[in-house]
């Protein structure tokens, strides 16, 4: 040994030992050493566990039975509708307020001059209303032309005298008579004066004039209606109105002719043609309008009506549901055999009245009849036959022995189907709602049923039997890979399971292997081959369950 | 002009190898286990994971590359001060691992004979071989891969530079 080699050797080990005082390798020494039984330890990962295949029951004993027992009953069962008030009847009051129905007034007629031809007469109409003095006649006096005075016109006017001899005597005497023909508005009237260098006719006509009136109108109805219009000979509502319950309101009424208006009025002879609505609903209707303005109307209120309902079994079923557009069932009701009153919620009488009418008022039932549910819609007034159940709801209790959720998607058959999606939670009870649309179909029909069991969809063909034993075939089976390696499952075989398809599974990764199984009651007697590979190893594995 | 050329290139190339970063050997026993080895470093694979311990075995090994590198270079200075000098570090280094899969094959046999193993794995110089093992209910089929890397049969191509380094400086010894 030189001195250069023992120079090397301490260097060499004083690195070695710095090396193990640095990393502190005394310290760890376990870790060096477990490392290795720690990987190794892992591959219990990979060994698929936690099999657990379950199945559960469908009892669709009762479905069976009942099918069967449904064929003896009959009966029909039978909707009663009482008569109702389909109409009101109640009254407007319609207060006409005083208005003027004739016009006084004067024309004053004066004397201006004479001469041998005639008379220039000076007149004022004092009326506010225009007039035609049509003719003014006296023993020696003609009108030669209509005159037409507008109101408060003041004009003089010409007449010619026959005979001026016999004119003058008179009218000196002051015997001289003159009939003044006056028409207003096209009704004639006549009246006659003295004629002297003042004069006056004093006249009273008929308000031939139109305008408008307000008028109270009280609504004794128990709704609100809405009054469109109101249109008479002489007169009609200017707009609508609205009148609310044992209200009063103002409406305004043009009137075209004052004392035509009265007349018919007074005589009660006023006819109107009147359109009311009340609830969307357009009455328009002829009326009188007198001081008792009656009228009938649509009831567009609810109410309760009691119907009667014939159960033709001597048994008690249940009324679970009744219903039409205008009418419900208030809650469910215990039918005893025959005769039950039952209170129906109406929510309009007269849109039911008519829909009865118009045979256009379905009814739709739900029936329960011990298990069955049966769903019927039939004409109201009129009977069901219940004697043979060609379909119906039938509720099946399912109990889930799974630890995890059990979603039933669907049922379905020939002649059956799952009403709704039920998820039954672990170990508890659900209740699958079938309804049957042919009792007589049900045994031994071929069902499908589609459900999802730990995550996993699952689609089963079956017989209905009397018991419908449904088990879950397929289990997924997490697998997880430890290593740094990729794991590849090539297959799980049994006796009566295997995997479906080969599966790689990264480093670090778990998957969920599908297992198909082929007969649950028999695959944990068995021993089962796992066939798989780690890097470049192939391993096959046989295990018992 | 020197007067052992193959001396010379044998010691320097010797040199380079030992001081080159590189594993020689590839074992590997169907991806479970995988060692990457050289005289020098050493890396050990379980089920694709390094193995710790490889970092401490290393270290020693390096140490030993450390103490390689001093001498060869002590060597190579008296050579050039004109000292006969005879190097047989790197042919031992590089023909032993020729004997390694013998080891190998021994300790495999051991350790599976000791544990209840059976295995139909016959002995293995180099390249590949099938090997079946069954344990238990386990039935494996492994690839065992012994194969040198490309440093190794340089290595190996400079180690035999010792025959005419050897006969260069008998001769004129006399």
């Amino acid at each position: 040994m030189d001195l250069v080699k023992l120079i090397g050797a301490i260097i060499a080990i004083a690195f070695f030992l710095a090396y193990i005082i640095i990393t502190d390798v005394p310290a760890n020494i376990n870790t060096y050493v477990n490392q290795p039984k720690q990987i190794a330890n892992q591959i219990n990962y990979i060994i698929p566990k936690n099999f657990s295949i379950s199945s559960f029951n469908i009892d669709l004993q009762n479905l069976t039975q009942l099918a069967n027992e449904y064929k003896q009953i009959s009966g029909k069962l039978s909707i009663e509708v009482p008569s109702f008030y389909h109409n009101l009847t109640g009254n407007f009051k319609i207060n006409i307020p005083k208005i003027p129905k004739r016009i006084t007034g004067k024309l004053f007629v004066n004397l201006s001059s004479i001469n041998i031809r005639g008379v220039y007469l000076n007149i004022y109409n004092d009326f506010n209303q225009s007039i035609i003095i049509e003719n003014i006649t006296g023993k020696y006096l003609i009108l030669s032309s209509e005159q037409y005075f507008t109101p408060m016109e003041e004009r003089m006017i010409f007449i010619n005298i026959t005979n001026f001899t016999g004119f003058y005597e008179l009218y000196s005497k002051g015997e001289e008579n003159v009939t003044v023909h006056i028409n207003v508005d096209g009704i004639n009237f006549s009246s006659y004066t003295i004629l002297s260098k003042s004069s006056n006719i004093s006249l009273s006509v008929p308000n031939y004039q139109g305008g408008t009136v307000s008028v109270n109108i009280t609504n004794t109805f128990p709704y609100c209606i809405i009054i469109d219009n109101i249109t008479g000979k002489y007169l009609y509502l200017e707009k609508n109105i609205t009148i609310g319950s044992n209200a009063t309101s103002t409406a305004v009424f043009y009137v075209s002719n004052f004392t035509g208006f009265y007349n018919l009025y007074n005589q009660s002879k006023e006819i109107v043609n009147i359109s009311v609505e009340v609830d969307g609903i357009k009455i328009s209707k002829e009326e009188l309008l007198g001081k008792n303005f009656n009228i009938s109307l649509p009831n567009t209120l609810g109410g309760i009506v009691n119907i009667k309902v014939y159960n033709p079994f001597n048994f008690t079923i249940m009324l679970y549901k009744a219903y039409g557009e205008y009418f419900q069932l208030e809650s469910a009701y215990a039918l005893k055999p025959g005769y039950s009153y039952l209170p129906f919620n109406v929510t309009n009488f007269y849109l039911l009245y008519n829909n009865i009418k118009d045979k256009a008022e379905n009814i739709t039932i739900l029936v329960g009849i011990e298990n069955i549910n049966i769903t019927k819609t039939f004409p109201l007034c009129s009977s069901i036959n219940l004697t043979y159940y060609e379909s119906g709801e039938v509720s099946i209790t399912v109990s889930n022995p799974l630890d995890t959720t059990l979603i039933i998607y669907n049922i379905t058959g020939k002649y059956l189907y799952l009403l709704n999606k039920t998820e039954i939670k672990p170990f508890s009870h659900g209740i699958l709602r079938i309804y049957v649309t042919n009792f007589t179909g049900i045994p031994n029909e071929k069902i499908t049923l589609l459900a999802n069991v730990y995550g996993e969809n699952i689609s089963e063909s079956l017989e209905v039997s009397n018991s419908l034993s449904i088990s879950i075939n397929q289990v997924d089976v997490p697998v997880h890979n430890p290593f740094n390696e990729t794991i590849i499952i090539y297959n799980i075989t049994g006796k009566y399971l295997y995997l479906t398809k080969i599966y790689t599974i990264p480093p670090g990764c778990t998957q969920l292997l599908e297992i198909k199984i082929i007969n649950e009651s028999e695959v944990f007697n068995e021993n089962i081959t796992i066939k798989a590979q780690i890097g470049q190893t192939n391993i096959t594995y046989v295990m018992g369950l | 002009m020197i007067k052992y050329p193959f001396t010379l290139i044998y010691l320097i190339s010797s040199l380079i190898i030992i001081v080159l970063p590189f594993y020689w050997w590839t074992y590997n026993f169907g991806g479970l286990v995988v060692i990457e080895t050289s005289p020098f470093q050493m890396s050990i694979y379980f089920l694709g994971t390094f193995l710790k311990i490889s970092y401490v075995i290393s270290a020693a090994l390096e140490a030993f590359r450390i103490f390689l590198i001093i001498v060869i270079s002590r060597d190579i200075y008296l050579f050039l001060k004109g000292k006969i000098i005879r190097n047989r570090i790197l042919l031992m280094l590089t023909i032993s691992y020729l004997v390694y899969p013998i080891i190998i094959y021994i300790v495999i046999t051991y350790l599976m004979s000791s544990h209840g193993i059976y295995s139909n794995y016959s002995f293995l110089e180099i390249g590949k071989e099938l090997v079946s093992v069954k344990y238990e209910n386990a039935n494996l089929l492994l690839t065992f891969t012994f194969y040198p890397q490309i440093i190794y049969w340089i290595a190996l191509a400079i180690s035999f530079l010792f025959i005419p380094s050897y006969l260069e400086t008998r001769k004129l010894k006399k």
